[in-house]
Parts: structure tokens; C-alpha cells; sequence
């Protein structure tokens, strides 16, 4: 029995610039864990998750036409995923942003925890952020993108962005810590 | 310390999701195709009523021009005569047939009477007709006089027999041999048709009853007679703008990887002539197309030939995981069967459309398939029994699963025979895919022999 193996990148990308559904399937599954583990990170649960991975997909393949091959297909992925996680969940980003920030104090976690920490872990620290928190965390520190970036595509000053971002911090330490002492 | 362990924290979130793999890829997909259809589907449905609405409307308007033009009347001519044409006497015996018009005095002959005549054109006496009837001497003078006036009648009937057998002039001997040239006034010279093969002509004319002083009618005046009417004649049958005809058709499909079985199809064809020897060519028709493939265990089928989910199986789906791979179904045997529809648009060209009906012609196929039928074997190993195989079947049906709009390239070559009257044509044929057809994509050509019955 012939070991399958997976289609290049390149031939995927440009099949599906032509519009071909069957290679669409394929890149779309070769792809869908890649689009989960983000879509997740920003999205309440699984559902929420496979929503905004299904619409950043059909965005995808409508733009397809546009996109570079030269660049790197992921980093673009990634940009329509984070995008529409944030527009779907931009209605919850607004309201938190009226909700006072916490005075959390800092506390240090455990760092050597950190290494065992697995997805369902970390969904679950992430789960315990406000909204806008999550986003900027996610933005910031996953993502790669800077303040100022985030506060255009979130609509908030740059230095709220540093606040919520040092106030989501502070509070993952928090859990990890709490998660440790009650773990032993 | 903080920021140390934030980096670490930064750093296991990005290690674990960059590389996060998720088993739900396959009800995300359908998830995904019921917000995203597949678009390029959609338009060729409208293709496929417009391709429908211009054949049948090819068709309606074929069968109206067929039928419009009168079966088996002889074209007739008329040019205008610069001087008037004499009437004979109404007591002649094309008058006792009924054929003289009122005020004039028609002429009937039979064409052998014609030919004899004609004989005598250029002689001074008459000898026949009359004398073999032993009572129109005159009349047969009357004929006679008006055939061999040039100043009385510019042009004149002349069948092709009387051309053939005419010494008159060479020129006549190269008139068409059935056609019938007129050369006289519309009104005053008329053809009439017994019905008998050797047609009957009347001569009408008009004027006073003294062509006998006319002076004989110069062999050239016959010749031009003939040249005019030559180039002005009607159509030939053959040169009709559009020619109908039905095909029955027998060929083998062909794909990579598949048995060639033998199939069957018919259908109508519409000529449609652009030039002299140029014809664009179209139709409708129906074939079966049957194709059959065997894989013996070989997982990794051609795309182009097998069905879009076991070839996806085959290729990536299972691809990083070795034991989804083996426990995947392998192909066994696939065949497909599909009713097409099919809708030619070929340039046809003729290579002496005079002298026979031979031609190459070229073109685009589209069409529809009515139905598709996929039946699917294959053999999935047990994982709780090493060794043991299950087969399973499968299959799918489709009804006009969309349009597909110029994907097959033909090529044909034919040639015309007639049988009892019936112009039949021998027509071998290829047909070269350039992409998938139906559902399944499948890449199949065929080549075979068209008999093509035309209709009159």
C-alpha cells in the first residue's frame, strides 16, 4: 500500500485561486487545526470557534484571487482568522470596554507549571479573561501585533490596549498560581 | 521574574497552538459548504436553458424552412423580353390541354419533343410534331418560329435535355442537366408540370401571331440564354442554407484506466452553410457513456478518473497518520454511467460540395448529463481483525448535475453515399475531453462512427 502524502502548499494555493472545490476541501483540512488553535484562543467555546474558522475560510476563498503565493500563506490565514474572531466578537470588546479595569495586585506564578500546560489548560486560563483582555493578550502577545495596531482594530486608545494588556497578565499569573496551589 | 514568566507563558501558547490539531476538519467542511456553496455551478444552469432555448429554436426554424420550400417544383426563371412576344393561335394543342393563357397561345411540348425540335433550330423547315400528329403543322411552325426568334423571345425555357441534344452551341451541351432555363416575359411564358418526368413546358405569348416573319434566333442567343440563366438559377437541394439530418451513433468511451465498452447514442444535426465551403454544424444528442475502472488495491487512483472522496482518502486526508492510511477503504472497481446530452458546434468544411459531400469538421462540445450513475467497490480492512477485508459498494445518482459549457474537443471526418434515394453519411468521429465531465470530474473521450441520415 502506496503511504499517501500531503499536496504541496503552493499546488493547494493555486488550485484554489482557480476555484477548484475539491482542492478548497483540501486546503481547507490541511489547514483546520492551524485555523482552530487561533480561533480558539479568541473565541467562549468550540462552536464560536468552528464559526469564526468557517467564516475566515469562506473569506479566504472569496480573496483568494488577491492573495500573494509568494507570501507566506499561514501569516495570511492567520490575518483573516484574527479578524473575524474579533469582528464576531466585537459587540462582547465594546461592552467590556466599559467595565472598570480590575486592581488586580501583581502575583508571580509558577514558571516551571507553565511547561505542562497543554491546549485544554490554556483555553481554560484564557476563559477567565474579560473579552477585551483576551483580545489584547491575544493580539498582543500571540500575535504579534503592536498597540497602535490593536487599538485601530479594536478602537480604543493605544495606552488602554497597554492597561488591558498588563491587566490580562496579571491575572493568568494569578490563575496559573491558584491552579498550582490547588493542583499540589 | 514576571516578565520571564510571561515569556514562557507567551511561548507554550504559541507552541501548542501553532501545532494544534483538531479531528473535527470533516464536519467543519460541511459545516463551511452550507454557508458556501459551490458558485461556479450556478451559472451554467442559465447556459444550459439558453443552449436548450437556441437548439430547439434551430430546430423549429429548420423544419420552417424545410417546409416552406415546395417539394419538388422546378425553379423557374423570368427575364424580361425587349421585344414582345408574339401570340400564337389559340387552336394549337397545348391549347386543347388547357395550358394556352387568355389572349395568348401556349406551346406545350414534351421535352423529347423539345429535342427534336430543337434539332431543327437552326433549319429552316419543320418536320416533326405535327407531321407525327398529321394535324398541327402550324402550330409546330409557331414553335418552331418563336424557339429560333431571337427579336421575339430573349430567352426560353430550354430543359436540360434539349441543352444536352441542341447542335446549336456548345455552350447549351454544359447546361445543368435537369435544370429547366426560362428566358421569356414572367406573364407570358410559364412552366407547367404534368408530373410526367420529362416535364411539359408552355410557352405563353402575347403578341399577334406573326413570329413566322421573325428571323431565326443566332445560336448565341440560345447560348446566352443558357449562361444567364446558369448563374441565376435557383439553389440546388445541396446548397440549402440549412440541412437537417438525424444520427445514429455507436463508439467506445475511453478514459485512463478504463475498460473501453461499447455504447450507444443518436440525435439531430442542423448544417448551417456560411460560405461555399464552409458549414457550421450543430445539434443535439443523447448517448450513453459507460466507464469502467479496476484498481486492484491500489489506494491512489487518478484523480481525474475516480471519485472525488475516495481519491481525497487515497491522497490526503489520512495523510500524516499511517494507521488511519491503512485502515483506509482502498478501491476496488468503479464504474460510471452517464446519459449525456450533447451539444456540438462544429466548423465544418467541405472539400467540393459540386462534386460529393466530403468534409472534416472540428469543434467544441457542450452539454448536460440527464443522469449519472457511480457504483464504487472497495475492500476496508478490519483494525480488530489483521487481515480480514471487507468489500463494500457504494453508490451515487445525480440528475442534471449542471452545465458544461465547451470541454470536449471533436473531430470528425465523413463523407456522403446515396441509398435508395437517401443521401447517408459515413461519419468517423473523436471526441478528446479537455476537462472533467460530471459530478466526478471523470476525464473521458470517445471515438466511433456516426450514420447520418439526412433529411430532405
Amino acid at each position: 500500500m502506496h503511504p499517501p502524502h500531503r499536496i504541496a502548499e503552493d499546488e493547494l494555493i493555486k488550485q484554489c485561486k482557480s476555484g477548484s472545490l475539491k482542492y478548497q476541501e483540501l486546503l481547507y483540512k490541511q489547514f483546520y487545526g492551524y485555523a482552530m488553535g487561533i480561533g480558539l484562543r479568541y473565541s467562549l467555546n468550540r462552536d464560536d470557534a468552528m464559526e469564526v474558522v468557517n467564516d475566515a475560510f469562506i473569506k479566504a476563498f472569496n480573496s483568494m484571487g488577491s492573495y500573494d503565493i509568494q507570501k507566506p500563506f499561514k501569516a495570511w490565514l492567520r490575518t483573516i482568522i484574527v479578524n473575524t474572531a474579533i469582528d464576531r466578537r466585537r459587540k462582547d470588546l465594546k461592552l467590556q470596554l466599559n467595565i472598570e479595569l480590575d486592581s488586580a495586585a501583581p502575583i508571580s506564578g509558577n514558571i516551571n507549571v507553565i511547561d505542562s500546560l497543554n491546549a485544554q489548560d490554556i483555553l481554560k486560563l484564557l476563559k477567565e479573561l474579560p473579552a477585551i483582555q483576551l483580545a489584547i493578550f491575544n493580539l498582543y502577545e500571540i500575535d504579534g501585533y503592536n498597540h497602535d495596531e490593536i487599538a485601530d482594530i479594536l478602537s480604543i486608545p493605544p495606552s488602554s490596549s497597554r492597561v488591558y494588556l498588563s491587566r490580562a497578565k496579571e491575572k493568568l499569573r494569578k490563575l496559573i498560581r491558584i491552579e498550582t496551589q490547588n493542583h499540589g | 521574574m514576571d516578565n520571564q514568566f510571561d515569556d514562557e507563558l507567551k511561548n507554550r501558547i504559541r507552541e501548542v497552538f501553532d501545532n494544534f490539531e483538531d479531528p473535527s476538519a470533516d464536519e467543519g467542511w460541511l459545516l463551511l459548504r452550507e454557508k458556501f456553496p459551490e458558485k461556479a455551478k450556478r451559472r451554467p444552469v442559465a447556459w444550459l436553458w439558453w443552449s436548450s432555448a437556441a437548439a430547439i429554436l434551430l430546430l423549429f426554424l429548420g423544419i420552417w424552412w424545410v417546409n416552406s420550400t415546395p417539394g419538388g417544383k422546378k425553379p423557374t426563371l423570368a427575364v424580361a423580353p425587349k421585344q414582345p412576344v408574339h401570340t400564337l393561335p389559340a387552336q394549337t394543342p397545348a391549347g386543347k390541354k388547357g395550358n394556352v393563357l387568355a389572349d395568348s397561345v401556349a406551346i406545350t411540348q414534351q421535352s423529347q419533343s423539345i429535342a427534336q425540335n430543337t434539332n431543327h433550330a437552326t433549319s429552316p423547315t419543320l418536320k416533326n410534331h405535327g407531321d407525327k400528329n398529321g394535324q398541327q403543322p402550324r402550330a409546330v411552325a409557331e414553335k418552331q418560329n418563336i424557339v429560333a426568334s431571337k427579336p421575339s423571345i430573349d430567352t426560353a425555357y430550354i430543359s436540360g435535355k434539349l441543352a444536352a441534344n441542341s447542335p446549336v452551341k456548345p455552350q447549351m451541351q454544359a447546361a445543368a442537366g435537369n435544370e429547366i432555363i426560362a428566358a421569356a416575359k414572367p406573364n407570358a411564358i410559364q412552366k407547367s408540370d404534368t408530373g410526367n418526368k420529362s416535364s411539359v413546358e408552355t410557352l405563353a405569348a402575347v403578341n399577334p401571331p406573326n413570329a413566322r416573319s421573325q428571323q431565326p434566333i443566332k445560336p448565341n442567343t440560345l447560348a446566352y440564354a443558357d449562361n444567364g440563366a446558369s448563374t441565376k438559377k435557383e439553389k440546388l437541394p445541396n446548397d440549402r442554407t440549412i440541412r437537417l439530418g438525424a444520427y445514429a451513433t455507436t463508439y467506445v468511451n475511453y478514459a485512463r484506466g478504463s475498460n473501453n465498452p461499447l455504447n450507444l447514442g443518436g440525435g439531430v444535426t442542423a448544417d448551417i452553410r456560411i460560405s461555399k465551403k464552409f458549414r457550421v454544424s450543430t445539434g443535439v444528442s443523447v448517448a450513453q457513456n459507460r466507464l469502467s475502472f479496476s484498481y486492484n488495491n491500489q489506494l491512489q487512483a487518478p484523480s481525474s478518473s475516480a471519485p472525488n472522496y475516495l481519491a481525497l482518502a487515497a491522497n490526503n486526508v489520512y495523510s500524516t497518520k499511517s494507521a488511519f492510511a491503512d485502515a483506509a477503504p482502498a478501491l476496488k472497481n468503479y464504474s460510471a454511467l452517464l446519459l449525456g446530452l450533447d451539444i456540438p458546434l462544429n466548423l465544418k468544411y467541405v472539400f467540393s460540395p459540386q462534386k460529393s459531400d466530403t468534409y472534416v469538421s472540428a469543434g467544441l462540445s457542450s452539454g448536460t448529463f440527464i443522469n449519472e450513475k457511480y457504483n464504487y467497490n472497495y475492500n476496508s480492512p478490519s483494525l480488530l481483525s489483521p487481515g480480514a477485508v471487507q468489500t463494500h459498494a457504494l453508490s451515487t445518482k445525480n440528475d442534471f448535475n449542471g452545465f458544461y459549457f465547451a470541454k470536449t474537443l471533436n473531430f470528425s471526418f465523413g463523407t456522403s453515399y446515396n441509398f435508395g434515394g437517401h443521401k447517408v453519411t459515413i461519419e468517423p468521429f473523436v471526441k478528446y475531453p479537455l476537462d472533467g465531465l460530471g459530478s466526478q470530474q471523470l476525464r473521458f473521450g470517445s471515438s466511433g462512427v456516426n450514420l447520418k441520415f439526412n433529411i430532405r
